[in-house]
């Protein structure tokens, strides 16, 4: 490897990591204490929907809405034809970016292809699948924006931060894919991203792409409290916290 | 603006708040926004807009979340858009996040209401809701005139009984809404049970309140009626109103600090109880003809489940039923919440004139609903577009049925 390219890959990899959990934190500490600036806790008083004893028919609804809401089908409410495009944009999508995100903790250590061999070869598994997928997720976003510029509802409340995010995120996952399309070196690489986690690849991938995913990827990372993105680490609650209303209100208060 | 005029805002709004990711799947559904096609008006620009108030009033030191308007000024701008919401809940129910975007309407018309913003005319009618104890502003002793006018047999007033009938305003003093209670105390009777009026004890239940932003008005109604109930030992009370039960059963607890010692019931749930359970006489009834349709009030069914009980009392009474489309959970408003007949009338007439023309499209003879402001307002509707369509409350046509009324 040439010693600016090295250079700049410890850079990527070695130093900017820091400043991404940094900013990440601190961006979440600023949240937190901005909400809770807002009110003294002690003012919330348990509503009656709060105070509803817990029935195993509401405990039932409240897992069956949950599990509907994370198959995003909230918006499936109504076969609506938009309701569905979207619904099938941003389902797939998201599902295929979390197995990607899934797939990045193989090379980590945390699972291995030999788990589910007999799903399918380890070749599969760890190349090709993850090249489709990665295909998915940017066909998904990039028709998410097309429809953010093109419909007039949502491009109306759209601003700066919704296209951003759209940009970077189609940026990793372009560079992401590119890694794989252009040629590999077919020798075993080493990525430390952190003093203590290696990812450990069999071959090397173009090394430029790689660097333009680290750099985006971690752009995301940064900018994440600080955008809404902040879904991804906000949505299970207040999918849980709808799911729980809907079960006592469906279930356990009515007599 | 000082951060403690926002103590109503709490971490879990701002989680709700900054979970919004702009999709504006609610456009799709947003009855206010089918018609005025504002982003301001669509639920997820409603989100944005409340960010960034809230954001703008709290730590102002914070260079990074200082927005550069004035709170009191973007406000100002922005209520007419607060008040321009039927409080349907429809955004909630399709949200892909459940974003319980009910309640957040309601705190952002707290926060406007503590600023004094609100609309002339809702200054209007909170000053006469906290003095004449109705939202009609007239002598609240004439709340059972209905009584005696309509020919009501000893119906009894604050007196001891197991069930307490609560009319709520709307049906005890519009006209063609006081057919709705009168038909309720027949069934009641039909019943058997032991039931009373609350008669002039009865005050607004606070819903009118709760929706201008009111929040310590509704709480003095609250703790008025709870007591006025107590008082009576009642273990039940029952409305025809949903808005009315709603507020009662999930708000009181939570105005006046402490559990109800008596259970809340609309009337529909009781109706369809006691048809199960077979203590409704239901014998020699001459059922309807006529096509029947069903409209779910979105306080009634979205936002208090209670869906399949009115339809299992049309079904006791009539042959021919056909469902409305967007109904259900996902029923689309009629116009009538959120008190938009006070604030935004030509809204509200244009919302209904879109859901009456889905009961005209069916062919339906009879439009039936169960909530006073329903009734009213798909008269409204269909008095707009010149159509002659009958329409009559639940408890209406099963009276009727019944050969009670
Ligand atoms: C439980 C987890 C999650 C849920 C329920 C969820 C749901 C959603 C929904 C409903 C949208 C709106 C799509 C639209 O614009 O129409 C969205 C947008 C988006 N999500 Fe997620 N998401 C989750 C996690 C994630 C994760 C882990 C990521 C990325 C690392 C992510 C990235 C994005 C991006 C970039 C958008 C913007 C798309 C746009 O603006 O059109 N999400 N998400
Ligand atoms: S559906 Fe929910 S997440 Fe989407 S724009 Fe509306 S409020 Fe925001
Ligand atoms: S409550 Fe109903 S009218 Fe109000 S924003 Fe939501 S969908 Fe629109």
């Amino acid at each position: 490897m040439d010693t600016n390219l090295k250079l700049l890959m410890d850079f990527i990899f070695g130093t900017l990591p820091w400043v991404t959990y940094a900013t990440f934190l601190f961006g979440i500490s600023l949240k937190l204490y901005t909400w809770f600036s807002t009110s003294p806790p002690s003012r919330t008083v348990p509503s009656s929907i709060s105070r509803t004893p817990i029935s195993a028919e509401s405990i039932r609804l409240t897992i069956g809405q949950f599990i509907y809401l994370l198959l995003f089908q909230g918006r499936f409410i109504k076969p609506k034809a938009k309701s569905f495009v979207l619904w099938l944009m941003s389902f797939s999508a998201h599902i295929s970016l979390f197995l990607i995100l899934f797939g990045h903790l193989r090379p980590i250590g945390v699972w291995s292809a030999s788990w589910f061999a007999w799903m399918a070869s380890e070749q599969f598994l760890t190349r090709d699948l993850p090249f489709y997928l990665g295909w998915v997720v940017l066909g998904g976003f990039s028709l998410l924006l097309v429809r953010r510029v093109v419909d007039r509802s949502v491009r109306s409340i759209s601003g700066f931060d919704d296209y951003f995010l759209l940009a970077i995120l189609i940026t990793i996952f372009l560079a992401g894919n590119m890694m794989r399309v252009s040629p590999y070196i077919h020798e075993s690489f080493a990525l430390r991203i952190s003093p203590s986690i290696v990812m450990q690849l069999k071959e090397t991938p173009s090394l430029i792409w790689l660097a333009v995913h680290g750099i985006a990827a971690q752009v995301l990372i940064m900018y994440m409290p600080f955008s809404k993105l902040f879904h991804i680490i906000a949505s299970p609650f207040t999918i849980l916290a709808y799911s729980i209303r809907h079960g006592r209100l469906y279930g356990g208060m009515k007599t | 603006m000082k951060l403690e005029t926002l103590k109503e805002v709490s971490p879990f709004t701002m989680l709700q708040l900054e979970t919004c990711a702009r999709c504006a799947h609610c456009a799709e559904y947003c009855p206010v926004y089918d018609v005025l096609k504002k982003p301001q008006v669509m639920p997820g620009g409603r989100v944005s807009v409340m960010l960034k108030i809230i954001k703008s009033g709290v730590n102002p030191w914070f260079a990074l979340y200082r927005s550069k308007t004035n709170k009191l000024n973007e406000i100002e701008n922005y209520v007419e858009n607060v008040y321009n919401c039927a409080l349907c809940g429809r955004c909630m129910a399709v949200c892909p996040f459940g974003i319980q975007t009910d309640i957040l309407w309601e705190l952002f018309r707290k926060i406007v209401y503590r600023f004094n913003k609100h609309p002339p005319v809702l200054k209007e009618v909170d000053k006469f809701i906290l003095s004449t104890y109705n939202a009609y502003g007239v002598g609240n002793d004439a709340r059972s005139m209905w009584v005696d006018y309509l020919g009501l047999d000893n119906a009894k007033i604050n007196e001891r009984s197991d069930v307490v009938y609560f009319v709520g305003c709307t049906s005890s003093f519009k006209a063609v809404a006081q057919d709705i209670a009168y038909a309720t105390s027949l069934i009641l009777n039909h019943a058997r049970l032991s039931w009373t009026l609350l008669g002039e004890d009865e005050w607004c239940c606070g819903a009118p309140l709760l929706m201008i932003g009111d929040e310590d008005g509704a709480r003095k109604m609250a703790e008025h009626n709870v007591k006025a109930i107590e008082n009576l030992d009642a273990k039940l009370v029952v409305s025809a109103c949903p808005g009315c039960a709603r507020t009662i059963k999930q708000k009181y607890p939570s105005l006046i600090g402490r559990a109800l010692r008596f259970n809340v019931m609309h009337v529909m749930e009781l109706l369809d109880l006691y048809i199960r359970k077979e203590r409704m006489p239901l014998k020699g009834i001459e059922k309807e003809s006529a096509l029947v349709t069903y409209h779910d009030p979105c306080e009634l069914a979205r936002l208090s489940g209670v869906i399949d009980e009115p339809r299992h009392v049309i079904h006791a009474v009539t042959f021919s039923f056909r469902e409305m489309p967007e109904g259900k959970k996902d029923v689309r408003c009629c116009g009538g919440g959120g008190i938009l007949q006070a604030v935004n009338d030509e809204l509200r007439l244009s919302i209904a004139e879109k859901r009456v023309r889905q009961a005209q499209a069916l062919e339906a003879e009879i439009l039936t609903s169960a909530c006073p402001a329903c009734k009213i307002t798909l008269m409204d509707g269909l008095k707009k577009i010149g159509v002659k369509m009958q329409v009559l409350d639940v408890t209406e046509l099963f009276a009727r049925k019944l050969g009670l009324m």
